[in-house]
């Protein structure tokens, strides 16, 4: 892990290392002016109070002296502001005087200043004595560049003054860095580069940082929970308004309106940045701090309303400015300290990644205050909008870690749900099939039964009775036939039963009649068939559709060989609950309760005994006009047992 | 029941040798009957169609040689005005539906009595045929209904008429009851039951064609 941070690190060194160099190699046809001859005139000369041009020639010819660049007039301490030492002469002007001859002969010269700065005044650079504008718009951190006026140029006089003044209210500080003058490419080209990295370049930061923050808002407004991206954005936010002021000139000076508020949000970005990072920091590395969370929002509301009020009370903000970076400098190692204690706990790259780039921001920053608050390293560029730039980056990594470390959470969580829900189908299809096999055994079971039970009572007891009549000679040939018959006519209605009919119980009665009509028939009885449309049945299968077809044949039966009878009524009605069969014959009749207690009248507890086997109801009712047998069917299937144990 | 006076030229396909001396004996024994040969297996049946064509086939299913649908398609495809009989033990549906659909317009049952089989001929070579409940039953699931216009020229679907006739036999009635209960002759009732035959025997052809092109068989 340290050892990748090592190559990021390296990375930005050599990075750095190459822009440095673009700007070193080009050092060829110019001079860098750092010894000087220095006046200050204050009060002013006539027109300075107003920043009018300077008549060099009203300059006075004495008390100059000399002087090293770059020059740093401080501002004046807490104390000094409270004595009002200065309030009574607030303007000054320096004056910046050097000869320079060119080494060689050049077409076009130009004059460079890196940097120049007063919190309140401007710059005005002389060459001969001919006042040379800037060719572009001046604010506090740009730096000065101005071709020689072509006159001059063109009379190639072999040596040049150049005077700079800067006049500013001198409480408010200022500095001047060396003054180079040279070939125009040349200076131009170092000018640029530095405009570049001065100027431009936070600006493309700030436009980036404001791009990131609604992009962070957007996403927070999409998931308002996620605390993170609601942080994100702050800081984003926060950056944006901290790099307005590598673009805007410093409006430190005590203004109306907007400017007061603008310089408040500039000043306090840094505390707010700070804030936000520590929290964000704390998300990422799954930290809670409560009571030094408490210290940093305490000490950041301080220090916001503190220059809220500083403005009001009258006291120039600039004078409690170095107070203020010391405050934030002190927040900034103690949040440090927090990441720091934050990235050990949890032991992540992105936390190490945090201090670092943390490390690097704090360095940026005092090497920024040092040279906006202590007059140290003029000509050095600021560095914390980098700074701001890696940090921000880092907490982008971060977060974009922790997303696609959670897409990956969710996506093993899918893949590993897709996999047991395959091995619980998989699992569900044995048992299912189990269940199936279990269900077909049974099913072949029960269905041997049936038949066992089928060939026991009737087809078996048949032959096997016809075959002692047979062998006991007691039969004649009729007679056999007829046993045979009637066995055939049996076997034939189990056949019938097993036909697909579709729970249509008349085609069940149809068949009884297509078997057993023709030996009513022969016996000289006449039927009288009334089968109606009847509803389905859905519980008539097979096993079910037997059982019928037996009771039928057994009532038909009983008619034949007992009944006398000349006719025999065979009706159908469908009731609310169930379907009725009713045969009706015109015989004899006898006594159901006597016959079905006596040995002989098996076949009517038989009958009694296939009803039950499948829900269904026989009554008998007989007298001297005859007998009715009633089948009652239920419509909805209806188990057995419920019937058979009342 | 017959008004014909030529005698019906019978032809008999029957392995079991005791049931084709049975059968060939009633037969003989009827006047209007003529047995023009008894087969014992598919090869002898072909020849003997082949070589003479009679009024009526009556033929066993189960052939050690060849299946006896096979004779039956032959039959109902090559030979004129041949009515063929298929002999069955129990008359159940699986065996009859298949006879019928390969052109039998009729069946009968093994155990039948001389006197009823020689009957059973008659009628089915006075276009009647014989049907029961379990048959009946099975034929109206395999029609679908037909459409309100359709007379019973449609070679698809049932006429209300015999879709009547279907329905009536599949509860028990007696062709007798069911000519009574819709005002025609008992004959006609018989003939709609044949021509119900012929319509099945059609569709299962045009399932097979059907199914035949669905399977790349043949070409349109």
């Amino acid at each position: 892990m340290t050892d990748r941070l090592r190559r990021y690190r390296a990375v930005l060194i050599a990075a750095g290392c190459c822009s440095l160099c673009a700007c070193v190699v080009h050092d060829e046809q110019f001079a860098r002016i750092d010894k000087v001859e220095f006046i200050e005139l204050s009060p002013a000369v006539s027109g300075m109070a107003t920043l009018a041009p300077v008549h060099l020639g009203d300059l006075p010819h004495t008390g100059w002296s000399a002087k090293t660049l770059p020059d740093i007039i401080e501002r004046p301490g807490l104390k000094d502001v409270l004595t009002n030492a200065d309030v009574a002469q607030p303007w000054t002007t320096r004056f910046y005087r050097a000869q320079w001859q060119p080494v060689t002969p050049t077409d076009r010269l130009a004059v460079y200043i890196p940097r120049y700065y007063a919190t309140v005044g401007r710059l005005a650079v002389y060459v001969n004595g001919i006042q040379v504008q800037s060719d572009e718009r001046q604010g506090w951190n740009s730096p000065f560049f101005a071709h020689f006026p072509s006159a001059i140029a063109e009379n190639l006089p072999g040596s040049y003054e150049i005077v700079v003044a800067l006049s500013m209210v001198k409480r408010g500080g200022g500095s001047l860095s060396s003054i180079q003058v040279g070939s125009a490419d040349d200076l131009r080209y170092r000018y640029g580069v530095r405009r570049f990295l001065q100027i431009s370049a936070p600006q493309i930061a700030g436009a980036s940082f404001l791009l990131i923050g609604i992009f962070g808002v957007a996403f927070w407004w999409s998931r308002r929970h996620e605390l993170t991206h609601a942080l994100f954005a702050a800081i984003a936010a926060a950056n944006f308004i901290r790099s307005l002021r590598y673009t805007f000139s410093d409006p430190l000076i005590l203004n109306e309106g907007f400017s007061g508020w603008y310089w408040w949000f500039v000043l306090n970005s840094s505390a707010w940045l700070i804030l936000f990072n520590h929290f964000l920091a704390a998300r990422i590395n799954d930290r809670h701090y409560p009571r030094f969370n408490r210290v940093v929002i305490g000490v950041t509301a301080i220090l916001s309303l503190v220059t809220l009020v500083i403005p009001v009370l009258g006291v120039l903000p600039h004078t409690v400015a170095p107070f203020l970076y010391i405050s934030l400098y002190v927040l900034g190692v103690a949040v440090l300290g927090a990441m720091v204690h934050g990235a050990i706990k949890a032991q992540r790259r992105e936390g190490i990644m945090i201090v670092g780039a943390m490390l690097l921001m704090y360095a940026a920053s005092v090497h920024d205050g040092l040279i906006q608050n202590w007059g140290q390293g003029v000509e050095r560029i600021y560095l914390v909008p980098y700074g701001s730039l890696i940090l921000l980056a880092t907490f982008l990594y971060a977060i974009l870690r922790r997303y696609s470390a959670a897409i990956r959470d969710v996506e093993t969580l899918n893949s590993s749900l897709e996999s047991t829900l395959a091995d619980r189908t998989r699992q569900l299809e044995g048992t299912h099939a189990k269940l199936r096999e279990v269900e077909r055994e049974q099913a072949v079971s029960d269905e041997r039964q049936r038949l066992m039970r089928e060939m026991h009572d009737g087809l078996g007891s048949s032959l096997m009775s016809s075959l002692v009549l047979v062998e006991q000679g007691q039969v004649d040939r009729d007679g056999v036939a007829q046993v045979l018959r009637e066995s055939i006519d049996d076997l034939k209605l189990t056949i019938d039963s097993l036909e697909p009919i579709g729970n249509d119980l008349p085609t069940v009665l149809g068949m009884l009649r297509y078997r057993l009509g023709k030996r009513l028939e022969s016996a000289g009885i006449k039927l009288d068939w009334r089968v109606d449309e009847l509803p389905a049945l859905p519980s008539l299968n097979p096993a079910m559709a037997l059982q019928i077809l037996r009771m039928l044949q057994e009532a038909l039966t009983n008619i034949l060989k007992h009944a006398n009878a000349k006719s025999v009524r065979v009706e159908t009605a469908a009731e609310k609950n169930c379907l009725i069969v009713r045969i009706t014959d015109d015989g004899s009749g006898f006594d159901v309760a006597d016959t079905e207690a006596s040995p002989t009248g098996r076949g009517l507890s038989n009958m009694q005994r296939r009803a039950r086997s499948i829900g269904a109801r026989v009554e008998i009712v007989s007298s001297a006009q005859g007998t009715t047998v009633i089948i009652s069917l239920p419509r909805t299937a209806m188990s057995p047992a419920n019937e058979a144990s009342p | 029941m017959s008004t014909n006076v030529t005698t019906i030229r019978v032809a008999l396909v029957e392995d079991d040798a005791r049931f084709r001396e049975a059968f060939s004996r009633a037969i003989e024994q009827a006047p209007s009957l003529q047995l023009v040969g008894a087969a014992a297996n598919g090869t002898q049946g072909l020849a003997l169609l082949r070589a003479t064509p009679p009024d009526v086939l009556l033929i066993d299913l189960d052939l050690p040689d060849i299946p006896g649908v096979e004779l039956i398609r032959f039959a109902a495809n090559n030979l004129v005005n041949c009515d063929v009989m298929v002999i069955t033990v129990f008359g159940d549906e699986r065996h009859v539906i298949e006879s019928l659909e390969a052109g039998a317009t009729g069946y009968l049952l093994k155990d039948s009595l001389p006197a009823d089989f020689v009957e059973q001929i008659h009628i089915l070579r006075n276009g009647g045929s014989p049907i029961s409940p379990t048959i009946a039953r099975q034929l109206l699931t395999r029609f679908t209904p037909a459409p309100q216009s359709t007379q019973g020229e449609d070679e698809a679907h049932l006429s209300e008429r015999e879709a009547s006739v279907l329905n009536l036999v599949s509860k028990g009635y007696t062709h007798g009851e069911i000519a009574g209960l819709l005002h025609v002759s008992p004959h006609t009732v018989l003939t709609y039951v044949k021509r119900i035959y012929r319509k099945l025997q059609v569709t299962s052809k045009a399932e097979a064609l059907h199914e035949a092109r669905a399977r790349g068989l043949m070409k349109n």
